[in-house]
């Protein structure tokens, strides 16, 4: 069966910073995998390759066997980790966006996760707190039914009731046959929805092991096996 | 998928272009219709003071467009591919050029518009005065027949031809104009920081450089031997005069084209390889 998602000997650097170096990564369709690192450490760099918007300086990275191009974008549902969605747009004229480009978005999936956040689909974005508009950036973004969905950060920097609300999000509308990686450093938070974690730090992957593995080989949880091994 | 981004990019400059183009017509109307009621004025009055502003305002609405038009090119560009927005535009499944040509086409229309706004401000302000300026429709119907017969005479396949020509002409200097504005800014933003100083030095490096190159050219031509005589044995007469202008028209569309063509690549191979979004 092909990966879903595969890097074969990818490195990136900037300049004289080696972010990315010698990663080797293969994720099987429908795991949801956490990329677990210090702030720093490559996580980032690593999405953005994965979408396209840096290009590699050695090595390959393969989405559903393709390098990332048109084609891989049509598959993959990429949440930034900062808004990056037209503040001069409503919730409508978002939906009017993503219906335009993307075959695999579903419209009524997203007017109910809408409704159900009670939010005025007239309103505009930038009149829209913060909070509200990470949801609505994600709501976007889980309305697709993508292949692999790459989420930065999704509850970085926001209070514990938006982030129950964001993860669960995440496990209600993901597609079961597709790749969920979520880039985070509070492990604690998504371990619960984690099948798989990837440890990088420094710009090299660590570690690739089930979440079940890692509690039964070191009779500790993620977030505190994490906590061991990230021990400053 | 180009028609898309088309549409959604007229979407995002409209809502800045179409009020200024409707604010500098209502006010062109105005502007007219002030003139019209300065006429029966005899004495200076407070209505003179409001002529002044109106005929300024006028005046500031149309230049405002004028100036809007290249801002709204610069800043979309800027804002919606460099800036938090190029998240979302890089990864929708279009390609670069796509992405370019959407920009280029709609920086086209809003141009097209900016001078059709000027010129039907201008027909507004004639035609609330047609009395005023007491217009001599036989001298007008005179200058239409004259017209006619000029179309004639060069024939009519040429006229259309030279509006295509003007057409296509007006386009490539667009792109050769945006596409300067776009391979600054690509320079600019693939830097980590000073992003807005660095492109605005890399435009007025861009302009220095492909005007110090045409000058070389020119020079370099200018010394080849052959040139000179190659020029004074150009035959035109064989083609006539129609067929001299679109000579000249299309030789003017090549070099705009190829100067369009320098600026693209390197504006495109820097989205692509070198994109540095904040």
């Amino acid at each position: 069966m092909t990966a879903t998602f595969e890097c074969r000997g990818l490195s990136k650097r900037f300049g004289a910073t080696q972010a990315l170096e010698g990663v080797n990564i293969s994720i099987a369709p429908g795991r949801v995998v956490g990329l677990l690192g210090p702030n720093g450490s490559g996580k980032t760099t690593l999405i953005k390759l994965a979408n396209g918007l840096l290009s590699p300086s050695e090595g390959e990275i393969l989405i559903c066997g393709s390098r990332p191009g048109p084609e891989t974008k049509a598959v993959v549902s990429y949440l930034p980790d900062k808004p990056c969605m037209p503040q001069w747009m409503n919730a409508v004229q978002l939906m009017d966006f993503f219906q335009d480009f993307y075959a695999d978005f579903d419209r009524q999936r997203a007017e109910e996760m809408l409704a159900r956040l009670g939010l005025d689909q007239k309103q505009k974005l930038s009149q829209m707190s913060k909070g509200t508009k990470e949801k609505v950036q994600l709501i976007m973004v889980m309305s697709r039914k993508a292949k692999l969905y790459l989420l930065d950060e999704p509850i970085g920097g926001v209070d514990p009731a938006t982030r129950d609300y964001i993860l669960d999000t995440i496990i209600r509308n993901y597609d079961p046959e597709a790749v969920v990686l979520i880039s985070t450093h509070l492990i604690s938070d998504v371990e619960k929805v984690l099948d798989e974690v990837l440890f990088i730090n420094q710009g090299k992957v660590t570690l690739q092991a089930s979440v079940d593995d890692i509690r039964q080989q070191y009779g500790m949880s993620v977030d505190e096996y994490f906590r061991e091994v990230f021990k400053c | 998928m180009l028609g898309k981004l088309i549409k959604h990019e007229l979407r995002g400059s409209g809502r800045t272009m179409l009020p200024f183009i409707l604010v500098s017509l209502f006010l062109s109307v105005m502007a007219g219709l002030s003139m019209r009621a300065m006429e029966h004025q005899q004495e200076y009055s407070w209505f003179n003071i409001l002529f002044g502003i109106v005929i300024f305002l006028f005046v500031a609405g149309l230049m405002a467009v004028c100036i809007m038009s290249v801002v709204v090119v610069i800043n979309r560009f800027r804002q919606n591919l460099l800036g938090d927005e190029g998240y979302l535009m890089f990864t929708l499944p279009v390609s670069v050029d796509q992405h370019i040509w959407a920009k280029l086409i709609v920086s086209a229309i809003w141009f097209l518009a900016t001078a059709l706004t000027c010129m039907l401000a201008v027909v507004l302000v004639l035609l609330c005065n047609v009395r005023t300026f007491d217009v001599n429709w036989s001298e007008v119907g005179y200058v239409m027949g004259e017209l006619g017969r000029m179309i004639r005479e060069f024939g009519v396949l040429h006229i259309v031809g030279y509006c295509l020509e003007l057409l296509v002409m007006f386009f490539a200097g667009v792109c050769v104009s945006c596409l300067l504005f776009y391979c600054a800014m690509a320079i600019g933003y693939s830097f980590a920081n000073r992003k807005v100083l660095l492109s605005i030095l890399a435009c007025f490096g861009l302009d220095i450089f492909f005007t110090t190159l045409q000058s070389a050219l020119i020079a370099a031509l200018n010394a080849m031997p052959g040139v000179e005589r190659f020029l004074d044995n150009l035959d035109l007469s064989r083609v006539g005069t129609a067929g001299s202008v679109h000579i000249v028209m299309l030789c003017w569309i090549l070099y705009l084209a190829v100067y369009a063509a320098v600026l693209y690549i390197p504006t495109r191979l820097l989205l692509k390889k070198k994109l540095n979004l904040p």
